[in-house]
């Protein structure tokens, strides 16, 4: 696929990193020229200097053959009207956009950015969820329209949890046990009668509304 | 002359994003037409090109916050708004703000300065009312030029 990435700040950048080592070819805009180099030396040839809202400078990034447009730029208005150039001038059908201002991701899908991301919320999730359930991992959300998400739930070692079957925990609704890792690392699909130990990390599909209720069960074990 | 037409028309409730030289006229020329004025930058100094007597009188009024914070858009009563002119020499500012007007605020009359012809192309077909001011003063001058 051909990938044009607006910005080669910490985020465009690591993201180009990326496409190139999944094979992809991409191009990265930049204004500033110092961002351009320190890239092109990093990766090879990759970037094009100058304003991603530029018909110009979008052609000669490839947009034409682009497959997916990515803008990573800290400035909103610049986000917003090179997924919008992207988009009429060159017919992209998705454009990604991070959104600094949290008020207006709704406004930019109304305005027709495929996927608008939204990084206050992204961190502010993070962090709440490091808080709150120490030793859960979001790996990803599965679906949209369900909100499910995969978790990797780490059981203490130190927990007082007895060894027990998958089979004896109520796993809550809406919630599949995928894999269990145990200790020394081997990695198995659970059946009813599988064992799970503390220090064991299991990988499993779950709402947000049940992740906690998952967790609590794996830790302490099933109800008495 | 009919009844209706002796009527005064309503006074609009019209907003103004940038406050340099060509925001400052704009503010004062549309006053003049007895519009209410709100005009919004986030340079304070930038007022001082309004004239003191209409700030005195409320018929304009200068709001200090940057014109693509929704918040700050709506300081300026967007909400209330009948015009929104988005004047700052940063196409893609202008943008942002004037689809915010129209899409959120749902102001009815929204006139942006475009100055680059591809997006202003794109703009239009996107049913901003797009002016540019680098155009206009192009023309006129080549048009001087030539005569």
């Amino acid at each position: 696929m051909h990938i044009i990435i607006i910005g080669a700040g910490k985020i465009g950048s690591s993201l180009a990193e990326w496409f190139i080592s999944l094979g992809h070819e991409i191009a990265v805009v930049e204004q500033e020229p110092i961002k351009c180099s320190i890239l092109d030396d990093e990766l090879g040839s990759v970037t094009v200097q100058g304003d991603g809202t530029s018909k110009e400078i979008l052609l000669s990034a490839g947009t034409n053959r682009g497959d997916i447009f990515i803008a990573t730029t800290s400035s909103d208005d610049v986000n917003l009207v090179a997924c919008q150039m992207a988009k009429y001038h060159f017919g992209i059908s998705k454009t990604v956009s991070i959104v600094n201002d949290h008020d207006l991701t709704a406004f930019f899908e109304t305005l027709g950015v495929d996927i608008p991301i939204d990084s206050t919320e992204v961190l502010l999730n993070r962090i709440q969820q490091g808080l709150i359930s120490e030793g859960t991992v979001h790996l990803m959300s599965v679906s949209d329209f369900h909100n499910r998400i995969l978790v990797s739930i780490k059981i203490p070692a130190e927990s007082h949890m007895q060894p027990t079957t998958i089979g004896d925990i109520s796993i809550p609704n809406e919630t599949l046990i995928c894999l269990v890792i145990t200790t020394n690392g081997n990695a198995s699909i659970p059946k009813n009668d599988s064992m799970i130990n503390p220090g064991d990390e299991i990988v499993a599909v779950t709402t947000p509304e049940y992740e906690g209720r998952l967790r609590e069960l794996l830790i302490k074990g099933p109800d008495k | 002359m009919t009844e209706s037409s002796k009527i005064q028309p309503k006074i609009k409730h019209m907003v103004i994003m940038h406050c340099d030289g060509l925001g400052a006229s704009i503010a004062n020329a549309l006053s003049d037409q007895g519009n209410k004025i709100y005009i919004i930058d986030d340079r304070m100094e930038a007022f001082n090109r309004l004239p003191k007597n209409k700030i005195d009188s409320d018929d304009i009024t200068p709001i200090i916050g940057d014109g693509t914070i929704k918040n700050h858009l709506a300081r300026a009563g967007l909400h209330n708004a009948d015009v929104f002119i988005a004047l700052s020499d940063v196409d893609s500012r202008n943008a942002m703000a004037a689809q915010m007007a129209k899409h959120i605020f749902k102001i009815p009359k929204v006139i942006c300065r475009i100055d680059d012809p591809e997006r202003q192309k794109m703009y239009n077909s996107l049913g901003l009312y797009c002016i540019s001011a680098r155009t206009v003063a192009t023309q006129m001058v080549v048009e001087a030029a030539k005569a």
